[in-house]
């Protein structure tokens, strides 16, 4: 008689019922929730318009300050008749005061402030705005460049591109790598905490003794492949919680905040009156900005082939790791000895993710090919490699390899449980 | 029903069992008695296939031992635990679906037991909230909630209070009278002859005593007088 299905419905149950199961995966997608979601609280509460009071001395900057949605300039003759204003009115939050000095080109301005700083938002708008006038007048004026010259001068990039000379592609190496360390980011993290709870699950059944009638009622490979499939189908569930809880809030934000966002996008600094209207004539020549590179590059990944391959080296590397976790909390009768053998059990894998820059480096180098067919840090090189586009019979072996590691190791463990908890073989 | 023969099992060079051999009839109680060390429980795991022996057989219904007999077998070890965390009734049906009885089957018949074991009201407790006899009780129930045809108890009666050890003698008769052959193992020689048919005893790692109950006691010295006896007869001589 098989007994997996029994045994794999009673860790799901058993797990299922623990407050955690829920936290855990409620607590991630909050928090990925609130990362997207920061911007627009930001920006909800930048609505107000701030007013920063202009003393300058020197004249260099007379009427030359912006206002924009979110800060408003004001020229003030005097420093006095400034500070009378500062904390008069709610909006007046700072001064701006550049100090008239002896020399052509003024190199400090002072931001005062009564009570509350300024934020380092307005901090760095105002840094940006004193460096851009400085900037501009002297171009604009003392060397006589056009505006239209000027914006080009400081609109300009060089955009470095990496193609495939046959196919004309696109490397998007940056993307890449990133792609490649949250997949292995992502396996490692679940071998890590359910090979963790197969080593705890063990170590209950050894300390509570269960393991005894366990092993007379059933034998102890469907016992152990029942715990780890249990234990691995509870993370999955797990999830697709958090994946399910994160997308939901995601959707929710956006639709909720999507006026604010394209406000918050709307609200570019302009350089001054000069600049501005340079930008308004060259907006249609401008390339493509930084988001539509990102999402240029991230429609070049194969997404789906990606998911799969993230799906298998997970499922396999938890195999692997959570029979040998299995196999240590079967030989050792004191659980916080079998939890540091643990931990050095998977300082491999975690290696292997901390090297993922230079891994990324060289995705091709002896040292990415050895680590991603060596089956303890294959979940982890692998999944890093394969956005770079990496010869299928290297996939395939190590695919092999970890499945003939998980499968030997699930038999190791099988003996180990047998002859360490209860004595003696079966 | 039950028959061990010639069984014989050596440890890391040291023999534990040595050509022993006992039979258990259907409705027969046969107690399993020896010092510490006597190999009692290797013998109760050998017949429940957590442990091999390295020669002789173990025969049910005249079939070798094998999985197809597990849902025939209740057990009983000396090392007992449950779940903590789980609750009493979820994992009393989970043993019992172990033992190859359905989840309905397995509630229908497990309340009325644990009813019949003074429990009743420890079906919806997390097991780690029982005392440790309770826990026991749970798990004598487990293992007799598939009605096994051959019921395997090591040391039942250790932790028991008195009430607890009489309500356990009285259902181990009740299925004796059902039908069911038992095997127990036990330190305690006047249970022995309270409730045993037959018994085997165990020094040395071979038997050195077996019969029935009934013609070993020749009505001159009390049984357990006799096995004293004989269990002090059969210790080591110390080396010179």
């Amino acid at each position: 008689m098989n007994h997996t299905p029994i045994i794999i419905c009673r860790e799901v149950r058993t797990r299922l019922r623990r407050p955690a199961f829920w936290i855990v995966p409620a607590a991630a997608a909050l928090l990925v929730v609130a990362l997207y979601a920061l911007p627009f609280v930001m920006t909800d509460r930048s609505q107000r318009q701030q007013t920063v009071l202009v003393v300058d001395e020197t004249g260099l900057f007379d009427h030359s300050f912006v206002s924009t949605e979110r800060t408003a300039y004001r020229d003030v003759g005097s420093l006095e008749s400034a500070r009378r204003q500062l904390g008069s009115g709610r909006d007046i939050v700072a001064i701006i005061y550049i100090p008239a000095r002896d020399v052509a080109i003024p190199r400090d301005a002072v931001l005062l402030y009564r009570t509350t700083p300024p934020t380092a938002a307005l901090q760095a708008a105002v840094a940006n705005q004193l460096q851009n006038i400085l900037r501009s007048n002297i171009l604009l004026d003392a060397y006589d460049i056009s505006a239209d010259d000027y914006h080009m001068l400081m609109s300009t990039h060089i955009q470095l591109r990496t193609q495939d000379i046959e196919s004309g592609r696109e490397a998007h190496l940056a993307v890449r790598t990133a792609v490649g360390t949250t997949l292995a980011a992502l396996a490692v993290l679940a071998v890590l905490l359910l090979s963790g709870a197969v080593l705890r699950g063990v170590a209950e059944e050894r300390h509570s003794r269960i393991a005894e009638i366990m092993v007379a009622s059933t034998n102890c490979r469907q016992l152990l492949v029942g715990k780890m499939a249990g234990i691995g189908l509870a993370g999955l569930l797990q999830f697709a919680l958090a994946t399910t809880l994160a997308t939901g809030g995601i959707v929710a934000t956006s639709a909720l905040g999507a006026d604010r966002m394209a406000q918050a996008q709307a609200a570019v600094p302009i350089l001054n009156t000069k600049g501005a209207e340079a930008v308004a004539q060259l907006d249609n020549a401008v390339p493509a900005t930084p988001t539509q590179e990102l999402l240029q590059s991230l429609a070049a990944i194969d997404f789906p082939l990606l998911a799969a391959m993230l799906l298998l080296f997970t499922l396999l590397g938890y195999t692997a790791y959570a029979a040998a976790s299995a196999a240590i909390a079967a030989s050792q009768s004191d659980s916080s000895q079998a939890s540091t053998w643990h931990t050095i059990m998977v300082i491999p894998l975690v290696a292997t993710l901390l090297m993922a820059p230079l891994l990324a480096a060289q995705p091709k180098g002896a040292l990415a090919v050895a680590l991603s067919l060596f089956p303890p840090t294959a979940p982890a090189a692998m999944l890093m490699r394969l956005p770079f586009g990496i010869p299928l019979w290297q996939v395939g072996l190590s695919l092999l390899l970890l499945t003939a590691t998980g499968i030997g190791l699930t038999l190791v463990a099988a003996t180990a449980y047998r002859k360490n908890l209860v004595g003696g073989k079966k | 029903m039950l028959r061990i023969e010639n069984i014989s099992k050596t440890f890391d060079g040291h023999t534990v069992l040595r050509d022993v051999s006992l039979t258990v009839e259907p409705g027969q109680i046969h107690g399993l008695i020896g010092t510490n060390g006597a190999g009692k429980t290797t013998l109760l795991r050998i017949v429940n296939r957590i442990v091999e022996p390295d020669s002789g057989q173990v025969l049910i219904n005249g079939q070798p031992l094998g999985p197809q007999h597990t849902p025939i077998m209740g057990y009983l070890p000396e090392e007992r635990g449950l779940y903590r965390r789980m609750k009493v009734g979820e994992q009393a049906v989970f043993f019992a679906r172990l033992r190859g009885m359905e989840r309905q089957q397995a509630e229908q018949a497990l309340r009325p037991l644990l009813a019949s074991l003074g429990a009743a009201d420890w079906w919806d407790r997390p097991a780690g909230q029982l005392s440790k006899g309770m826990q026991q009780m749970v798990q004598f129930a487990v293992a007799i909630v598939h009605n096994p045809q051959l019921l395997i108890l090591d040391e039942p009666f250790s932790g028991f209070d008195i009430i607890a050890a009489e309500t356990l003698k009285q259902q181990l008769r009740n299925l004796a009278n059902h039908g069911t052959a038992i095997l127990l193992s036990t330190h305690n020689i006047g249970s022995i002859g309270e409730l045993c048919h037959s018994l085997t005893l165990l020094a040395n790692a071979h038997v050195a005593l077996s019969g029935t109950v009934s013609s070993l006691d020749d009505g001159h010295t009390p049984l357990a007088q006799k096995l004293m006896q004989h269990l002090a007869t059969q210790q080591p001589q110390p080396q010179p």
